[in-house]
């Protein structure tokens, strides 16, 4: 594994975010020598998933990496280093809880045999027996046993079935690295509880919360947006809210509208409110009964399957890396300091959090308000696990704040636990932000069991670096890349990408459909050696030749398997 | 009547071969993923040549576009088993696995090059990241051979330890293996695909895959409304 990097690349990558995972992919794809490169050992950055141990070590974790004392040893005339890394767009307001005793008196007392047991089968969790489940109150002990079975995503998303991400990963064949689940249902909160909002026609006429006159105009509004045009003219400078309110909708219907459907504020222009319901609409029906996918094993996912099509095609991934510096001279970057050993490049593609600080001390930054909670319950229960998505409203001067609910069937935690994701727009600390959220849907105490129990929570600031102009401050051959975004979707990180590869390479494809692997003929193309071609081409015999060589190889195979068991 | 070197006659071969169609019919096929790791250059990708295609060469490029190969064994009368052999393509050469490679792998074989001991030393961190990023569904930790490949080359001493090893570490077996002489490839996948096997039948863990959704086009599910958008 100690093997020297080469030294010389087309495109050098340093970080293992979102846009940076997607420029990755396509620049090895079109045959760039692609060198993506992280001083971390997990993929991801600040779009990561971690298990329940990893992710109370790694929430924070963003050293600066300085360049080396011989700095001027490695030095040519002409140039200068920078560190890697600043301390600009880092997790902040970190802090985490338990809301549950480390152990119960029982396993006081039979510590020391069940951890014999357990050493010798590695199977002594809970999921195991399932009756066991709701028998015993979770501890931090029974829940860190179970840590690998959590994925914790930093930066939690959706995808919507025809959304730019789902279509992007169909056309390049990356969807092949990743599987997903259908949100199973989208709440709203309205007049002080828990709704389902209807999404589809038949929900829409299976919900006894809208009435007669309510339906047909619902189903009116929804039908006549996926095709307006003509009177959209009219509100070209007014907000989604006025667009809905003159459509005579009921409060509840708007609200329906407004918040869940389209995921907008009572400022949202109209034009952008119309286009997100039709994203909405559009959709619906593809693959589950609601617009939204979410990827099996956390969004962390979606990184790391770019980044294997990207080693796939050549790209060269080195994590762990003992990063010291980037080197620079009049024409801009030159190279990489790994170690004491010097790396150049054309290009450097950059996470914005490993940017040298000088490059970006002018930005004015927003921050994501994050919540992570494992409770014991659904918000919602009901007999079939649900993912649920829970788009709570603006309130008494709050951030609308999108609520993501994970059961154990998306592979994010254990059995008998859920994943709840909190995300607003920051305006003073994460939990300031979230108080009114938590006190109407969780409690912290046991024993109140109207309520899902948080068992263990989690509380962090993301910085939000979209919107900024990256390419200011940098020199020519630098490109920055933003980090997480407020969005539900990928949406914003994909047109990132796409912009700094079109900058990159232009006029080339952006992620062309990578073959499947039965497509390809494995071996060395220009040394076809003999045999094969004069096998290869007897066409008339080959069907039975191969079918000789079908029925020795079975007979091969089926000697060793008796062999095998004498 | 055509006969074929081998004696074989031609309508012998089409009745067989349609005894065989007919017995595939009723055959359940298994679908196995494998990943054949260890340091760069100790011969991953001529193993899983040799296995897959039946040759060697010696100058195999590193795979560009696969992610793995695949390979068909007629197990018993009733078993079709679909080896996919994921090779780490050389580039994740730097302990640099995503757990997408990892993602629902039944079996590892680890490699390492007899010419090399520093490629043995290495195996130990092979193993610990495969154990730290796949297990079987409930847990157990999966079956896992070692190759010690280049076994054709003379020179070549076997670590001593290695037996050690693979006892501390819940190693299935370790081959002595030659991908240029074709020696015990086939005995250590054979070996492999029985314990998968064997897992197969006795771990029924309640693994719920209903519902779970892949993005091809085939998994949507309804045509029309693709086309009225």
């Amino acid at each position: 594994m100690d093997n020297q990097l080469p030294t010389d690349f087309d495109l050098i990558i340093v970080g293992t975010g979102m846009v940076e995972s997607i420029l990755s992919a396509a620049a090895s794809r079109i045959g760039k020598r692609v060198l993506h490169i992280d001083r971390n050992e997990y993929y991801g950055g600040q779009w990561a998933s971690f298990n329940l141990d990893a992710i109370q070590q790694r929430v924070r974790e963003n050293p600066i990496c300085h360049p080396p004392e011989n700095i001027a040893e490695l030095l040519q005339q002409g140039e200068h280093a920078l560190p890697i890394g600043n301390d600009l767009f880092n997790i902040e307001n970190v802090s985490f809880n338990w809301h549950i005793p480390e152990q119960t008196q029982t396993d006081v007392q039979g510590i020391s045999a069940e951890s014999e047991t357990q050493n010798l089968t590695e199977t002594s969790d809970k999921e195991n027996d399932p009756d066991d489940v709701t028998a015993e109150p979770w501890t931090k002990n029974t829940l860190l046993q179970n840590t690998r079975k959590f994925n914790i995503d930093l930066t939690p998303k959706l995808q919507y079935a025809r959304g730019d991400l789902v279509e992007l990963l169909i056309s390049s064949n990356i969807a092949r690295y990743s599987e997903y689940r259908s949100v199973s249902r989208v709440l709203t909160w309205l007049n002080g509880q828990l709704e389902v909002v209807p999404c589809s026609r038949s929900d829409v006429f299976a919900n006894n919360k809208v009435s007669v006159i309510e339906k047909r105009m619902l189903m009116k509004l929804l039908t006549s947006l996926t095709d307006a045009g003509e009177e959209l003219k009219d509100y070209e400078n007014k907000t989604f809210h006025a667009f809905l309110k003159d459509k005579k909708l009921t409060p509840n219907l708007v609200h329906y509208v407004l918040y869940a459907i389209s995921m907008s504020t009572d400022q949202t222009p109209c034009i952008e409110g119309v286009e997100n319901t039709k994203m909405f609409l559009n959709s619906l029906g593809r693959f589950g009964k609601t617009p939204f996918l979410f990827s099996m094993y956390g969004s962390g996912e979606i990184t790391q399957a770019f980044c294997r099509l990207s080693a796939v095609f050549g790209g060269i991934f080195a994590l762990s890396q003992p990063l010291s510096g980037l080197i620079f001279d009049e024409g801009g970057f030159k190279s990489l300091l790994v170690g004491q050993q010097r790396i150049k490049a054309d290009h450097i593609v950059m996470g914005i959090e490993k940017s040298p600080g000088t490059f970006v001390e002018t930005f004015t930054k927003d921050y994501i308000s994050r919540a992570v909670f494992i409770t014991d319950k659904s918000v919602m229960e009901s007999e079939k696990e649900h993912l649920t998505l829970l788009v709570y409203p603006p309130e008494k001067g709050k951030n609308p704040v999108t609520v993501i609910e994970l059961g154990s069937l998306t592979g994010t935690c254990p059995k008998g636990t859920f994943i709840v994701h909190l995300i607003s727009r920051q305006s003073t600390m994460p939990q300031q932000d979230f108080q009114h959220v938590v006190q109407n849907l969780f409690t912290e105490e046991s024993g109140d069991s109207t309520k899902p129990h948080v068992l263990y929570s989690l509380y962090f600031s993301i910085p939000d670096s979209n919107g900024l102009d990256l390419r200011k401050n940098v020199p020519k051959n630098v490109y920055l890349c933003p980090g997480p975004d407020l969005d539900l979707d990928y949406d914003v990180s994909i047109k990132q990408a796409k912009q700094i590869f079109n900058e990159l390479y232009p006029e080339t494809e952006f992620l062309p459909r990578a073959p499947d692997p039965e497509e390809i003929v494995i071996g060395d193309e220009d040394e076809a050696n003999e045999e094969t071609t004069t096998e290869g081409k007897a066409d008339s015999d080959t069907v039975i030749d191969e079918l000789v060589r079908n029925i020795q190889s079975q007979n091969k195979v089926d000697d060793s398997v008796h062999g095998e068991d004498a | 009547m055509t006969s074929l070197s081998n004696g074989i006659t031609r309508e012998k071969i089409l009745s067989i071969n349609d005894s065989l169609r007919i017995n595939n019919l009723h055959k359940r096929e298994l679908n196995f993923k494998f990943v054949i790791i260890g340091d760069f250059g100790v011969g991953k990708t001529s193993i899983i040549g040799r296995y897959t295609e039946g040759q060697f060469s010696t100058s195999y490029k590193i795979t560009i576009g696969a992610d793995f190969a695949l390979k068909t064994l007629e197990w018993d009368e009733d078993t079709r088993v679909n080896l996919h052999l994921w090779d780490i393509a050389g580039h994740e050469r730097f302990g640099s696995l995503t757990g997408v490679f990892y993602r629902h792998a039944v079996a590892a074989a680890i490699v390492f090059d007899l010419t090399r001991p520093e490629t043995y030393s290495s195996v130990e961190k092979w193993l610990i990241d495969l154990r730290r990023k796949v297990h079987l569904p409930g847990g157990l930790p999966i079956p896992v051979v070692i190759l010690a490949n280049k076994g054709d080359v003379t020179v070549t001493t076997l670590p001593s330890q290695i037996e050690d090893f693979c006892k501390a570490n819940n190693i299935l077996s370790w081959f002595i293996t030659s991908a240029k002489n074709n020696l015990n490839i086939d005995e250590a996948m054979i070996r492999l695909t029985n314990a998968a096997i064997q897992n197969h039948h006795n771990l029924q863990f309640p693994l719920i895959t209903d519902d779970i959704i892949s993005l091809t086009d085939a998994s949507e599910n309804n045509e029309k409304m693709k086309k009225c958008c």
